[in-house]
């Protein structure tokens, strides 16, 4: 399995259940009350370090940040005079937002499609090689220039670029699960009768759909910071060139603001998706029969 | 739950390589050979395709001959002049030479950067994350806030350092620190649940104490993991340092590849790619090389 | 008791009576370098609706005979054929039970037994009473909607096994499928298989390391030796066969025989 795959929490079979080890511990329902107070903490010595430098033009507190960004929610003059084509906060969200997500799901798709197959059809691997291969050695940032001078500043460019990363990050993904799935579970399908396309649709793909999910989870995490890049390096909109905007002329608190709203976007795009990832993953973990 | 499996034959473990019904496809390296072959071909067509209907093809799409006989020189004005030579910047006048010297002068500072950055990140990720493994809400808040910071655009934070640490190696390295360090975290908690407690026990009993254990035996036997998250930490710490150096630094390769793609010079922004995708290859290997003999010393 | 040489045991046969024939077969595995041939030239012959039980030490052949009867695995040479036609692929009619699970865990209990008929298109109407019969019989009723992974070893067989007969096959062909089960378990399912068999009349090749299971199952033993049939016993004791088995002198002889073949190899 690729690094990359099992970074991405892939397993190489359906769990049969095992000893839970120090996991076990805590006692349920209560695991969400460490992590809260651990981003309590952070706030308050965010807020702590931020009294003690006393610069709000080195180090803005929660609070400042937190009333910059309810006034430039809805409008910001601010980014009016520096040339944005969207000049509020949330509509800056709205169009990096759009971008990300609409070319995350079709490149997602096109990954899951073509990774499966390329598992399975010899001459569909051959075609997709040079991008396994190289994808992993090769920060996608690089090709972000190109998609700059190809297409301009436009949101051509940003989509293609964002269904690019997508569709090879989850094909990597989709690929190294299909290939680690042990033999006989398509062998008993086809002892049953499944031709190879049945196999695929009904033994490949819901075997590895936990896994590819996840990969489909890292995907959508690093497309936002791929979009901001690609959007400082130059776009007529969007968080991105909002944030290239404030840092040049030195506002923090902006850039702060900026980026824990793109941030808080991109949390519950990802609450949604785990939460999806849960029902599929039932089979997995469910402990007592239902 | 369930008995010991019985074991299987030999035979069988080569089941997979007869022609059998159902099978795995292979990786081909011919096939990969091929599509870089063919990734070269389309674009030296297209570059014909716009060298006959484009003003200034060499603006889009130049054919790779062109981009590599004026891409080179070009990037002499990239050339601080430190290693020698009379580059642009100190008068002279643009040549492939120089273009090269460019190319490694920017390296080295990019390179200096990555390799501290990652250097910070693992150490102050590992140890974090065995100090974190002691305790259990220790482990629960830091998880927490690195849980949410995950989400957090990384690559936008790139003005945020440059802002802070200035426009210099600092701001480059502190990014990266900051970009790979939760990752080695992640890896060595993770790598800590999963060691097995029967191995521990094992080294009680031959007297260990809990120092020891967590200093030295812990440590070796997270090794495999951690390489592994290593990987991954090292290509995305060229990433983040691609990202802080188009943001306000004056030197490295990506303030070259920034300034080529203000000017529209895209034979220099192809040969600082072709660059940049060298040198994390090359990363890559080694730190895998090395993380493998640091292994095979630690069994 | 006398074992029959393969010659003996092929005469008299009329061809319609024939469920699986194999003629020649060859097949060879490239393991490390270095060649294996552990089918070379065998043939057998399973008459319609006859358990034979294929024994033996891992490592002999035994799977990869059942594999390539199953069509997963393309012998070098040689044929099979069985009165659906020549033996090249997988196909509903051979059904299979493994050694390891290989029913989905994606699917709940209900699901995994109409897997097969769901598979090849058959309509909800058809399979359903089938489904819920076997489910029944298997004794899983209570756990329709389990998901695999919340049961145990010895439920996960009954599972394939209910999912298989759902499917309907006239051959079923089963790789040591309870060697890793206890004891007690192994003994239930065993039960229940010769239930269903003797239900349904199926053609059972049974593949198994273990002599008590061998005897108390088979119609005919066969053992494998130097990639062909060493050994072809017929088992004369008379169904339904228990536990008295055990303490029959004609069974302990038999075994003592079969133990003693086994070891010649």
């Amino acid at each position: 399995m690729t690094i990359l795959a099992s970074r991405l929490g892939a397993t190489t079979e359906p769990e049969t259940g095992g000893p839970d080890r120090r996991s076990s511990r805590a006692r349920p329902g209560t695991a969400w009350l460490w992590p809260l107070v651990g981003v309590i903490g952070f706030v308050l010595v965010w807020a702590l370090l931020a009294a003690l430098v006393r610069s709000s033009a080195v180090l803005p507190g929660p609070w400042e940040v937190a009333k910059n960004f309810a006034a430039n929610f809805n409008g910001s003059p601010a980014l009016k005079y520096l040339g944005l084509d969207v000049t509020s906060y949330v509509g800056n969200l709205g169009y990096t937002g759009s971008i990300v997500l609409s070319g995350w799901l079709i490149g997602a798709v096109i990954g899951v499609v073509t990774g499966l197959a390329s598992a399975r059809t010899q001459w569909v691997r051959n075609l997709v090689e040079p991008v396994t291969t190289v994808f992993g050695v090769v920060p996608i940032l690089v090709a972000a220039p190109f998609a700059l001078v190809w297409f301009g500043t436009s949101t051509t460019g940003k989509f293609l670029l964002i269904v690019f990363f997508s569709a090879a990050t989850v094909l990597v993904v989709a690929q190294s699960a299909a290939l680690a799935l042990p033999l006989r579970y398509e062998e008993y399908a086809a002892t049953l009768g499944g031709g190879s396309s049945a196999r695929l649709r009904r033994v490949v793909f819901p075997a590895t759909l936990t896994t590819t999910l996840t990969g489909l989870r890292a995907a959508l995490g690093q497309a936002w910071g791929l979009e901001v890049v690609a959007e400082l390096l130059g776009a007529p909109a969007g968080i991105g060139r909002a944030i290239a905007v404030r840092a040049g002329t030195g506002d923090i608190a902006s850039v702060i603001a900026l980026i824990l709203a793109l941030g808080i976007l991109a949390l519950l795009c990802d609450a949604v998706l785990s939460l999806i990832v849960r029902q599929f993953a039932q089979w997995q973990t469910d402990k007592e029969p239902s | 739950m369930s008995a010991p499996t019985v074991t299987r034959p030999v035979v069988t473990a080569s089941r997979a390589s007869r022609s059998g019904t159902v099978t795995r496809t292979r990786p081909s390296l011919k096939a990969l050979g091929a599509g870089i072959v063919l990734f070269a071909v389309a674009w030296e067509a297209i570059a014909l395709v716009f060298a006959h209907t484009v003003a200034h093809p060499e603006y889009v799409m130049p054919d790779l001959w062109y981009a590599l006989r004026t891409g080179l020189p070009g990037l002499s004005d990239y050339y601080s002049g430190r290693l020698g030579g009379h580059p642009p910047a100190l008068g002279g006048s643009q040549s492939a030479w120089l273009g090269i010297l460019a190319l490694v002068d920017n390296s080295l500072t990019s390179l200096y950067r990555v390799v501290l950055g990652l250097a910070g990140g693992v150490v102050i990720g590992v140890t974090a994350g065995l100090a974190m493994s002691w305790s259990r809400p220790l482990r629960g808040a830091f998880g927490g806030v690195a849980n949410l910071s995950r989400m957090m655009p990384l690559l936008a934070m790139g003005p945020l350092f440059t802002l802070w640490f200035g426009a210099g190696s600092a701001a480059s390295i502190a990014f990266i620190v900051f970009s790979v360090a939760p990752i080695m975290l992640m890896a060595t908690t993770t790598a800590v649940e999963r060691l097995d407690p029967d191995q521990l026990a094992w080294a009680r009993t031959l007297g260990a104490g809990h120092w020891r254990i967590w200093t030295q035996v812990v440590p070796r036997s997270i090794v495999p993991e951690v390489a592994g998250a290593l990987s991954v930490a090292s290509v995305l710490a060229w990433s983040v340092l691609l990202a802080s150096e188009l943001w306000g630094i004056q030197d490295g390769l990506g303030w070259a590849m920034g300034q080529a793609l203000g000017f529209t010079q895209i034979s220099e922004v192809m040969i600082i790619a072709l660059t940049f995708i060298i040198l994390t290859f090359c990363t890559v290997r080694l730190l895998g090389a090395a993380v493998r003999r640091l292994s095979r010393w630690a069994d | 008791m006398t074992g029959l040489t393969q010659t003996e045991a092929t005469t008299g046969q009329t061809v319609d009576d024939v469920a699986v024939d194999v003629r020649g077969l060859t097949i060879t595995f490239t393991a490390a370098g270095k060649t294996i041939t552990p089918i070379d030239g065998l043939d057998l012959q399973v008459r319609r609706g006859e358990l034979v039980c294929i024994l033996g030490p891992s490592g002999q052949g035994k799977s990869t005979l059942l594999r390539a009867v199953a069509g997963l695995t393309r012998p070098d040479a040689g044929s099979i054929t069985t009165p659906e036609g020549a033996v090249t692929e997988p196909g509903a009619e051979r059904g299979m039970v493994f050694q390891q699970d290989a029913i989905p865990m994606w699917l709940r209990v209900q699901d995994n037994v109409a897997f097969g008929p769901k598979l090849r298109g058959v309509p909800r109407a058809e399979y359903q009473p089938t489904v819920d019969h076997l489910i029944e019989e298997v004794g899983l009723d209570e756990w329709r909607r389990a998901w695999p992974r919340q049961l145990s070893g010895g439920m996960r067989k009954r599972v394939a096994i209910a999912a298989v007969f759902a499917n309907e096959p006239s051959i079923l062909l089963m790789d040591e499928p309870f060697g890793a089960l206890d004891f007690f378990t192994r003994e239930k399912l065993q039960g229940l298989l010769l239930q269903l068999w003797a239900e349904t009349a199926k053609t059972v090749l049974f593949v198994t390391h273990d002599v008590d299971e061998a005897l108390l199952l088979a119609d005919r033993i066969v053992i494998l030796g130097k990639g062909r049939v060493a050994q072809d016993i017929t088992v004369p004791f008379a169904r339904p066969r228990g536990d008295d088995l055990r303490s029959d002198p004609a069974a302990i002889e038999l075994r003592q025989e079969l133990i003693g073949r086994l070891g010649e190899k």
